[in-house]
């Protein structure tokens, strides 16, 4: 039977995670009742939380290490995803009771506040995985980004060829549309699915510079412009199959932004999750020399 | 400046297409305004006229004119320029344009439009490259930078005032206000003079030199003294806590010795009791501090007793004769420029401490009802106070002098005079001598303020019934316990706003209203206290020991004594703070 890495072995990790909050929960309480000083890192429950803490995000960061180990007999990747998901998110909680929410412009919180943002980006990685392959593949419709290329370079031969019966007009548009189109591109153009496509509309249909013809919407309208002063019927026929080819065209561009689109959000958090980590790595360090040097 | 671009149509090698385009430069390139897609590397034309044009790629990009590599160069009509991804020929512009190219496009995967990457893994984004750049600004800014702080170089010196991050980075937490000074909050290694040490207490009492001990160790047995040569500053006060505060509040700071104290200390005279907290069975009864009248052979001395038995055991010996409860009732006295009963407050003032009340004195509190006339005839006439002797031989002179002059022993003789209350009706005539009238007198007003209603109203007079009348009586001095628990403090002002009802602040706790003798102790116990501050009552009002009880005590010695510190050693090193820098030096 098939389980998510969030049900992985019934819950286990959750279980355990819950555990971890509780006790952890009930140490930072004892440290109100006696503790001679406000709660903090620096009492022996604070310690303790700590060194709990730093152990879990050296441990949690070993992920990216066994999931490379193809022949490691130390769980399945599956069991260590399942307990990078749950202890990590528990990390928050025994980090936030280590510090006793006590923040300030110094490398302490500067540890804690990486911690947040690698967890809360894993978090994010969490919902995208769940959510979004269903929509990839309802996108696609069962088809591969490339098979999608494939389908739009058809469709440009297509209209090269029927461009060729147009007049030099017609012929410039076409290409014009063709050969500065858009799609992909940065890292922020990937994530909002940005078209960045010109035309180049000559006189007098145009002001002959390059303007926006972004989702196709401006060659859609110059060619729907054209077609009532056809002068001739084949001319309207040919500008008009034209028309339905950039329709099409329209959808498959949007269809490959939109795929490029949930790909990257697929991905980006991994882009922030694994070298924060690292940073955080460097970060607690950096916190447990810094306190005992001025002890 | 206008511009002709063409280019072959794609599969058709004789035809072209025109694109005119009306701009300064001329741009061939993918995404450029002369859109050439397989051109990766823009290519820039300007118009110099005749057809001729400037040309110029960006930086480490060559094109090929006619067999000769160049960055930038002259290109005129017929010159043709091998580019990545098209051959580009320079035409003679037709009429109405500056500069006319002819482009060649080098087939490559049949799209006619740029590819841009369609993963993130195919942009500039790279998680190695990251997380190098951030592990190491993480370890510059934070601990590298910040590390030469530790050091007293020259080279540390220059950095100090330099925009970078220092070792104020590393601090826990905010420190309390007294210490957050220029000298010690913006200079870590006041307090943190080695790297991975503990501050040690010579940092602190390099400061405060003349903080007390909490007792007199020297005096104590070696084996004990131990217990103190483990604690240090750090053992009770904790900076950089937030909320700031210095002073450790729980109960183990003082129960942790004191829980087991009497194991302690079995040389005391008064066996001390274990402290586990504040109630009934924990605590045990305030310990008063009552004034002994001591007297050996001629010397005489209060010595402070504490001893141990309940409050109502336990009486005071001020020698002072004072019924709280007559000068309380409105019916008996009236404040003289009021004529309303006296409050306590009429006596008692709060000094600003908030803790202690100023002394009782017979010229500040009594005698603007008490005066110390004694002869009708010379009403403005008053005895010295606190001076026996004195007091005899004023009333001796003063009667010798009444009978003596004619005048006012005619006055005696003629007026009746009208009787003070409380004072004895003076002779008004005598038969015999002056000297044996005015002794006869005086000795009369003597016996009477000593034995009756005079001096002997407020005051312990013994007689040892000799003849000599100035060596006759003897007042017991009074001295009136100013603090009842030396060893606590108490905050009256914060108290003042329990009163259960109008005008009797004071009588929520100190029961005067029934106290008929000075000798009654009204100062509340323990129990008084518990009825708010119980530590096992879920109603409690929190309570710590130090909101009571000090550390420091006066008299037992210097902190810096016991510590071994040498003044000296630590005058040798340079003061954090200089007082002279607050308080201006003159």
């Amino acid at each position: 039977m098939y389980q998510t890495i969030l049900e992985w072995k019934n819950y286990r990790y959750l279980k355990l995670a819950v555990i971890a909050a509780i006790a952890s929960i009930a140490l930072y309480l004892s440290q109100g009742v006696e503790s001679g000083q406000p709660p903090n890192g620096g009492t022996w429950q604070g310690y303790i939380l700590g060194t709990v803490g730093a152990l879990l995000i050296v441990w949690l960061s070993l992920l990216g290490i066994r999931k490379r180990r193809y022949h490691s007999t130390s769980g399945t990747v599956q069991g260590w995803t399942s307990a990078h998901v749950y202890l990590g998110a528990i990390l928050l909680l025994i980090a936030t009771l280590h510090c006793a929410v006590q923040f300030g412009w110094n490398v302490h919180t500067l540890a804690y506040g990486l911690m947040c943002i690698v967890v809360f980006s894993g978090i994010y990685g969490i919902y995208a995985y769940s959510s979004l392959p269903a929509k990839v593949i309802s996108n696609r419709q069962n088809l591969s980004q490339k098979d999608w290329q494939e389908k739009l370079l058809a469709l440009d031969k297509q209209i090269l060829a029927v461009a060729n019966g147009c007049d030099a007009d017609v012929q410039n548009l076409v290409l014009s549309a063709l050969e500065q189109t858009r799609y992909g591109g940065t890292v922020w153009t990937q994530l909002t699915a940005g078209d960045g496509s010109k035309i180049v509309v000559p006189p007098p249909f145009g002001s002959g510079k390059r303007v926006s013809n972004t989702n196709q919407d401006e060659i859609i309208d110059q060619l729907a412009k054209r077609i009532p002063r056809a002068n001739k019927q084949a001319e309207a026929l040919v500008l008009n199959q034209l028309l339905v080819a950039f329709g099409r065209r329209q959808f498959v561009l949007q269809t490959l932004r939109r795929d490029i689109q949930m790909q990257a959000e697929l991905q980006i958090w991994l882009y922030c999750h694994i070298p924060l980590t690292i940073a955080l790595l460097a970060a607690l360090v950096v916190h447990i020399i810094t306190v005992f040097i001025y002890w | 400046m206008y511009y002709l671009l063409r280019k072959a149509v794609s599969g058709r090698s004789n035809e072209f297409l025109d694109t005119e385009i009306e701009a300064s430069e001329l741009i061939l390139g993918a995404g450029q305004i002369g859109e050439v897609t397989s051109m990766m590397h823009p290519l820039q034309f300007q118009a110099v006229g005749g057809g001729q044009a400037n040309f110029s790629c960006r930086r480490g990009i060559t094109v090929s004119v006619d067999g000769k590599d160049s960055r930038k160069g002259f290109v005129q009509p017929g010159d043709v320029i091998v580019a990545d991804g098209a051959d580009i020929t320079v035409m003679l512009p037709p009429a109405g344009f500056d500069f006319a190219v002819s482009v060649v496009v080098k087939e490559t995967s049949g799209q006619l439009f740029q590819s841009l990457p369609t993963l993130l893994s195919k942009t500039n984004l790279s998680v190695r490259g990251w997380a190098i750049a951030f592990a190491l600004i993480v370890i510059a800014a934070g601990l590298l930078i910040p590390s030469l702080s530790l050091f007293d170089g020259p080279i540390a010196k220059q950095l100090e005032h330099l925009p970078l991050p220092s070792d104020k980075l590393w601090s826990t937490g905010p420190l309390i206000s007294a210490h957050n000074s220029p000298d010690i909050g913006d200079n870590c290694q006041a307090c943190h003079t080695e790297a991975f040490k503990m501050v040690e207490d010579k940092q602190c009492l390099n400061c405060h030199q003349q903080l007390e001990n909490h007792i007199d160790i020297a005096g104590m047995p070696v084996s004990q003294q131990d217990r103190f040569n483990h604690a240090s500053c750090a053992s009770c006060h904790r900076e950089h806590n937030e909320p700031a505060h210095l002073i450790r509040r729980d109960k183990g700071l003082c129960i942790d010795c004191h829980g087991s104290i009497s194991d302690f200390d079995s040389s005391s005279k008064v066996p001390v009791q274990n402290i586990n907290g504040f109630n009934l069975t924990d605590h045990p009864e305030f310990r008063l501090s009552l004034l002994k009248a001591k007297k050996d052979g001629e010397k005489f001395a209060w010595e402070i007793e504490r001893p141990r038995e309940n409050h109502d055991q336990l009486k005071e010996s001020s020698n002072l004769k004072f019924p709280h409860d007559i000068h309380l009732n409105p019916q008996k006295v009236e404040a003289n420029v009021t004529g309303e009963g006296l409050q306590c407050n009429s006596c008692h003032t709060l000094e600003n401490g908030g803790e202690h009340f100023v002394p009782i004195t017979m010229d500040n509190n009594c005698r603007s009802c008490h005066q110390l006339n004694f002869d009708s005839f010379a009403p403005d006439l008053e005895l010295p106070h606190g001076d026996v002797p004195a007091a005899i031989a004023m009333i001796e002179a003063h009667f010798i002098r009444q009978f003596s002059d004619p005048e006012l022993r005619e006055k005696r003789t003629l007026t009746q005079s009208r009787r003070i209350p409380g004072k004895q009706a003076v002779a008004a005539t005598c038969e015999e001598s002056v000297l044996e009238c005015a002794r006869a007198e005086a000795s009369k007003e003597v016996e009477f303020q000593f034995a009756d209603t005079g001096c002997v109203t407020c005051h312990e007079v013994t007689t040892n019934n000799a003849s000599d009348i100035t060596q006759r009586w003897t007042l017991s001095p009074v001295k009136i316990v100013d603090d009842w628990y030396q060893t606590a403090k108490f905050d009256h002002q914060s108290h003042l706003s329990i009163a259960v009802a109008e005008g009797n602040v004071c009588e929520t706790c100190h029961q005067v209203a029934e106290s008929s003798l000075a000798t009654d102790i009204n100062i509340p116990g323990r129990d008084n206290c518990l009825q708010c501050h119980s530590d096992t009552s879920s109603y409690s009002v929190e309570l710590d020991c130090v909101s009571c009880h000090a550390y420091h005590v006066p008299n037992a010695g210097l902190m810096n004594e016991h510590r071994g510190v040498d003044i000296m050693t630590i005058n040798s090193r340079e003061m954090p703070i200089k007082l002279g820098d607050y308080i201006g030096a003159e």
